[in-house]
Parts: structure tokens; sequence; C-alpha cells
């Protein structure tokens, strides 16, 4: 038997970090510098926006879909951006993003290439935000993130 | 070690607003405890950003936030299977029970205070809702 991974935070980010850098006002800000959270396979620059897809349990009784934490973060460096002006730009772009949901953020999740390749199958049926924006500062860095609760199935069959 | 949080002022307010507003009971206990779990996380005190485990004593609460379907508990923490909750929603008793377990919670500072104050920020907001749909009922 051949199993195949369903890591559901790989195939959530990689279809997010697509919807991203589609966007020209984000990719304006920080080029091609959008990755999962934690992502070592560059070196750090700023700004840049992470991508997580924490906690994914299983949906209620929907057996097959995860409904978890999608965090998009916007990250400058304090000392470049004391005023904080990228950093609010960032977000309010990532905002707009996550607020064309109910449909128009899972549309752009679902047509991307990452969710439509086998290995990374997905199907998102909804991406709404959940409670307030997350802010952190930490001394270096400076984040801002925005919170969707994203419910997904890793697998684009007709029924489940 | 172990604390349990003194509940019985937020009961008190519930009750009574249930006997206000005549909400039904397994939706009242849900929808507070959505707003309880989400105060419990952000009363949690983070750590420097030095530490890797920042955050983890929000992610405690995962389990209770998964299962009430609340999603931002303010942290990108995974929880390390430190946390329990019982949803008990069916019947003349509904109930939710919730627990953190983060083995070096008793050891921080402010402990159990923190916990305790995110309960008394929640019955505060119960008592505020109590006496908005009072001051409908009698309509001033």
């Amino acid at each position: 038997m051949s199993l195949t991974s369903i890591n559901m935070e790989t195939r959530v980010v990689a279809a997010a970090r697509e919807v991203v850098l589609a966007q020209v006002e984000i990719t304006t800000l920080v080029a091609q510098r959008v990755a999962r959270w934690r992502d070592v396979s560059a070196q750090v620059a700023l700004p840049c926006v992470r991508l997580a897809y924490v906690a994914p349990a299983e949906a209620g009784l929907h057996t097959g879909w995860y409904r978890g934490s999608f965090q998009m973060w916007a990250v400058t460096h304090r000392d470049d951006d004391k005023d904080k002006a990228v950093l609010d730009s960032l977000f309010g772009y990532l905002l707009a993003l996550a607020q064309s949901s109910p449909t128009t953020f899972t549309a752009l999740l679902n047509a991307t290439a990452a969710a439509q390749a086998t290995a990374t199958l997905l199907d998102v049926r909804s991406a709404e935000l959940d409670g307030p924006a997350i802010e952190e500062d930490d001394g270096k860095h400076q984040l801002k993130g925005v919170v969707l609760a994203l419910v997904a199935r890793p697998s684009r069959a007709a029924t489940t | 070690m172990s604390f349990t949080l003194d509940t019985a002022g937020l009961a008190r307010q519930l009750s009574a607003l249930r006997e206000r507003t005549r909400r039904g009971g397994s939706s009242m206990v849900r929808y507070w405890s959505r707003r309880l779990v989400r105060e419990l996380a952000w009363q949690m005190p983070m750590a420097g950003s030095e530490f890797s485990h920042r955050g983890r004593l929000r992610a405690g609460w995962w389990p209770a936030a998964n299962a009430l379907n609340v999603v931002n508990i303010g942290t990108r923490q995974p929880n390390r299977n430190e946390g329990w909750v019982t949803v008990n929603l069916v019947g003349d008793n509904p109930s939710v029970t919730m627990a953190n377990a983060v083995p070096f919670m008793a050891f921080v500072p402010g402990y159990p205070a923190f916990a305790q104050k995110a309960v008394n920020v929640v019955t505060a907001t119960a008592r505020k809702e109590l006496e908005a749909a009072m001051r409908t009922a009698i309509n001033v």
C-alpha cells in the first residue's frame, strides 16, 4: 500500500502562498518573501509574510474535513519601520485578502496549482475571520497577524 | 499541582441572565464557554521572544478551543497533548469542563491569579449583559 501524506499545514500553506504571491500590492512590499512559519530554507529578510495553519482538528462529525487556525502574519524590522507604516499597510492588504471570504478567497485557494496537484490536493470550504488581529513586538521584529477559521479537506473528490 | 477556578459568581450571573432572556441552556453554556476559553487564553502570560516555547500556555487551551470551534487564541504554538475538554450539551444539565495541563504553569509568576482574572472578566461581561437585559425589560 502506498500512502500519501495528508499534512494539512503543508497543503494549506502551499496554496495560500500562491494566492498571496499573486497579489501585486503585497509583492511590491515583500517581493517573493512569503513563506510558512519556521521555514529555514532561505535567509530571513524583512519585511515578509509568514503563513501558518495551526491546530487543524476534524470539523465536527464531517470526517475528512479539518478546521484549523489559519494565520497570515505581516513581519517588519522594528528599526526600519518605526512608525509601523509598512507593517500596517502590509497587514491591511492581508486583511483585505482575508475579508474577500466567504467566496472569493476560498475560490482563489481552490484555483491554485498546489491545490490541484496530486501530492497536495486541497478543497477549501470556508475561510472566515475569527476574533481580533494579533500584534506582537519582540524588540527586533514587529508582527501583526490576521486569523481565519479555515475548513478544508485533502481531496477534491465529488463526494466525501 | 492543580488549581480549580472559582466559577460560582459566573454561574450565578449566567443563571440570572438565562432567566431574564429565556435563552436555551445548551446554547447559553456553549456561547459563554467560547467567550471564556478565548479570555483564558488571552490572559495567559507570554514568555520573552527568546524562548522557543513562547505561547505554550495559551496553546494549552487548544483542545477546549477546538471543541468549541474557536480558532483564535493568540498563539502559533500547537498543543503538546497538554489539555483536555469535556463537552456535555445534551440534557437538563449542560456543561463544559476545560483544562489546561501545561506542566510549568504553576511556576509562572502570578499563578493562579491570571487564570482567575479571565473568569472575572467574563463574569463582569455577563453582569453587563444582565443589566442591559433588565433595562430593556423595564424600558429605561
